[in-house]
């Protein structure tokens, strides 16, 4: 891109976000809560919005004032772009299947076209348009933003209250085992190459937990270490242990955590995570209530984590301009298209008893949010057997059509009782054709309503 | 307790009929549950009215029955022709409150059920509209709840009848507004109110899918002075003051001008009571429909037949005072 190019782009961008008319979008989620799939269900709806008469309460549509939207050149060229396409094809194609997960960050733009009504644009401007960016990433990589805020002495108290709870020290055993040895060991001399084997070993560890579908996995990039694959900044791990470190192990493992957090997290977080002013933060709680309690809890505390590395708050111009916050949050459960529609409420409930901490927050800083629960793209038919029983149709694992009775919904955070009893759901794939466009989904208008409804006027 | 949750499978061949397409939900009226709401105490005036008429018709009864005894004994084949006349007429009348009182059951039966949880499909079929069904059939998601349901049905198709029916409001009380305006006297300035009025009620409800008898009309008239008097005096005072305000304006217009004006607000305003009474649900996602585009409407209205008037008028004068120059 020529010099001059980008400056043409970066003063446009820098115009639109001045007037309000650009809105960068945080789809916020731990890996696993069905990112790509609420990206790629909003690029089909809005695409095909005029098409479609799936989206009564988007306003804009139904006071037939949207002409249209497009894919638009992103104006940051060394992003590369989310694969809309390539995910449509996945979705709808010849042995329909869900989106590989996320490894690299990837970033969209959607121009929308309207005809304003309110305001001065209403009464100047024939049309407007509103900018949407829309960023995709994996998921692991998120549960990095805490640690900006962390020293590395706090982030090993944090990690050791997290390895005393029983699955996590069982898993561990083997390492802590080691790194008790070890530790007796420790010299300048030897202190390198054993630092690295440890490392190696608590990435294991932290692989081994994720198969548990554990949640809070710190450093991310250990899971998932895109460009980073062996590269010695991972080369640490936090503290385990009560008893002190010692110093030569010391020095070395500050030095990485600093290393890490400014080289590594820091830029991602300058680059990507800075300019956001909408937030969507989704859950996968029926996951977490699949997996049982510990699971629920570590989500909890994952989540409480995450929406502390954002900034909320209310955009002023300047603010606008320099640093933007976030001014409205849609807290949001996925995959409600595994549960009745008549439980649909008691997912929202759940949700909203699972971030109480975080809304009243919210509330407090007088930030607008709302919670919903929604599915970026519905994989199954709601339908009544002759008795009245509600059952969902779709396709399982193994392409077959099967019909599920609905599964039961707790009606507040599940106790000791509910826990041994267990929930579990139904797990739908795609199974569309090329002529179902747009893809079927449930409560996205609403959604889209809330987060950009208020831009559109 | 301790048995684990499993998912129970059903065979996909088992018939299962879509939620979007379940039109049959049950019946779920219940007419004596809110009867209390809809019967008013009837204030001491009407009391006293029900005896005077009951007097009044027992009066007259008694009266026409002696008149046929009368005529029976004066001669047989008039009296008897006088019987059958009376029989006839008794019989009509019979039939006729027969019919009020079906009606007028209908009509409670809508009262009640705006204060009850609606079923969109339901009103849906009373509203009669082929159009909005289709496309309410288009737009309806099954994973909706019942709130999302009634908002959407409000906000997407009621609001369309509530379209509907303002406009009628307003063409009706436009010309109530002219006819007053033009009207020379009095006893037709009241006749024209009421005939119009009786027909906007009846168009309006036409709309909603409520067919009104004479007697739920009477009714309705009276729910509709007793929610002007009772609860709408506020509501008055406010929406004519502000009325009174810009119709200033309107002194350049002669008296009669503001009588029509008056005239056609007091349609206009029975007319949104009687969408409020007709409506299948309580206005909650719409805004009410309002007296300011109406009022331009009125104003325009009057604005185009005045002038009208007033030219022919004077033209009629003019040649008046010619001929008496002439003679």
């Amino acid at each position: 891109m020529s010099r001059f190019q980008k400056l043409k782009h970066q003063t446009r961008d820098a115009i639109h976000r001045g007037f309000d008319r650009h809105i960068r979008l945080a789809v916020t989620g731990l890996s696993g809560a069905g990112k790509t799939a609420l990206i790629t269900g909003i690029l089909e709806q809005l695409l095909y919005a005029n098409e479609t008469q799936q989206l009564p309460y988007l306003k804009v549509k139904q006071q037939q004032r949207l002409n249209g939207c497009r894919l638009h050149t992103s104006s940051n060229w060394q992003v590369s772009r989310f694969d809309y396409e390539g995910a449509i094809n996945c979705l709808t194609g010849d042995t329909p299947k869900w989106p590989q997960s996320t490894r690299d960050v990837s970033e969209i733009r959607v121009e929308v076209k309207y005809q304003p009504r309110s305001g001065l644009a209403g009464r100047v401007l024939e049309t407007r348009r509103l900018t949407l960016d829309l960023i995709d990433y994996p998921g692991e990589w998120l549960l990095d933003l805490p640690l900006l805020q962390l020293s590395y002495d706090e982030w090993s108290q944090q990690q050791q209250r997290l390895l005393n709870a029983e699955l996590r020290h069982k898993l561990a055993s083997e390492w802590l085992e080691k790194v008790n040895s070890m530790v007796n060991e420790a010299s300048e001399d030897s202190a390198e190459q054993q630092l690295r084997e440890l490392a190696a070993d608590y990435r294991a560890f932290l692989r081994q937990c994720r198969s548990r579908k554990l949640l809070l996995l710190q450093p991310g990039r250990m899971v998932l270490p895109g460009e980073l694959e062996g590269a010695p900044a991972l080369e640490f791990f936090p503290w385990p242990l009560s008893r002190p470190l010692p110093d030569v192990w010391a020095k070395r493992l500050q030095e990485k955590y600093r290393y890490y957090q400014q080289h590594v997290i820091t830029p991602f977080y300058q680059k990507y995570f800075k300019y956001f002013n909408r937030q969507v933060v989704l859950v996968d709680v029926l996951q977490a209530l699949q997996n049982g309690e510990h699971h629920f809890a570590e989500l909890q505390l994952a989540i409480n984590e995450l929406m502390k590395s954002f900034s909320y708050g209310n955009n002023s111009l300047l603010k606008r301009l320099f640093s933007p916050v976030i001014d409205k949050v849609a807290l949001v459960a996925t995959k409600a298209d595994s549960i009745a529609p008549q439980d649909h409420q008691k997912l929202t409930n759940l949700l909203r008893l699972m971030t109480q901490k975080q809304r009243q927050e919210l509330q407090f800083d007088q930030i607008p949010h709302q919670v919903f629960s929604v599915a970026g793209i519905a994989t199954s038919q709601i339908k009544k057997l002759s008795d009245g029983t509600t059952v969902l149709d779709g396709i399982n694992e193994q392409r077959e059509l099967v019909r599920v009775g609905a599964p039961e919904m707790p009606d507040a955070i599940p106790t000791g009782a509910d826990w041994r009893r267990g929930y579990v759901y139904p797990q739908f794939y795609p199974g569309f054709t090329v002529q179902d466009s747009p893809l079927p989904h449930i409560r996205l208008d609403q959604l889209l309503e809330y987060v950009l409804g208020d831009k559109l006027k | 307790m301790s048995d684990s949750r499993k998912l129970t499978y059903y065979s996909v061949e088992e018939p299962a009929v879509e939620v979007s397409e379940s039109s049959n939900v049950p019946d779920g009226l219940k007419p004596e549950a809110t009867a209390g709401t809809v019967d008013r105490k009837p204030g001491r005036w009407g009391k006293w009215l029900a005896v005077g008429v009951v007097f009044a018709l027992s009066a007259a009864l008694i009266e026409a029955v002696l008149m046929v005894l009368e005529r029976l004994q004066q001669n047989i084949f008039l009296g008897s022709l006088w019987a059958v006349g009376f029989g006839v007429i008794a019989l009509a009348f019979l039939s006729f409150i027969v019919r009020e009182v079906w009606l007028l059951q209908r009509l409670k039966r809508r009262w009640k059920k705006q204060s009850d949880e609606p079923e969109p499909e339901q009103q849906l079929q009373l509203l009669q509209h082929p159009d909005l069904e289709h496309r309410w059939q288009q737009i309806k998601q099954p994973y909706w709840s019942a709130d999302e349901e009634r908002e959407r049905f409000e906000v997407d198709i009621l609001s369309r009848v509530d379209q509907q029916a303002t406009r009628v409001i307003s063409r009706w009380s436009a010309e109530a507004a002219a006819m007053v305006a033009v009207s020379p006297f009095a006893l037709l300035d009241m006749l024209i109110v009421m005939w119009r009025n009786q027909r906007m009620i009846s168009r309006i409800a036409e709309l909603y899918g409520v067919k009104l008898g004479y007697w739920a009309r009477i009714r309705l008239w009276r729910q509709v002075f007793a929610n002007i008097a009772y609860a709408g005096l506020s509501e008055v005072a406010v929406d004519l003051g502000a009325q009174w305000v810009s119709a200033e304006l309107l002194t350049r217009l002669s008296t009669r001008a503001g009588q029509g004006l008056g005239a056609g607000l007091l349609t206009a305003r029975l007319g949104y009571q009687v969408i409020e009474l007709c409506r299948p649900m309580p206005f909650v996602n719409v805004k009410k429909p309002g007296y300011l585009k109406l009022q331009k409407d009125l104003l325009s209205q009057l604005k185009s037949v005045l002038p009208f008037v007033y030219k022919s008028r004077q033209a009629k004068a003019k040649a008046a005072s010619e001929q008496e120059v002439e003679n």
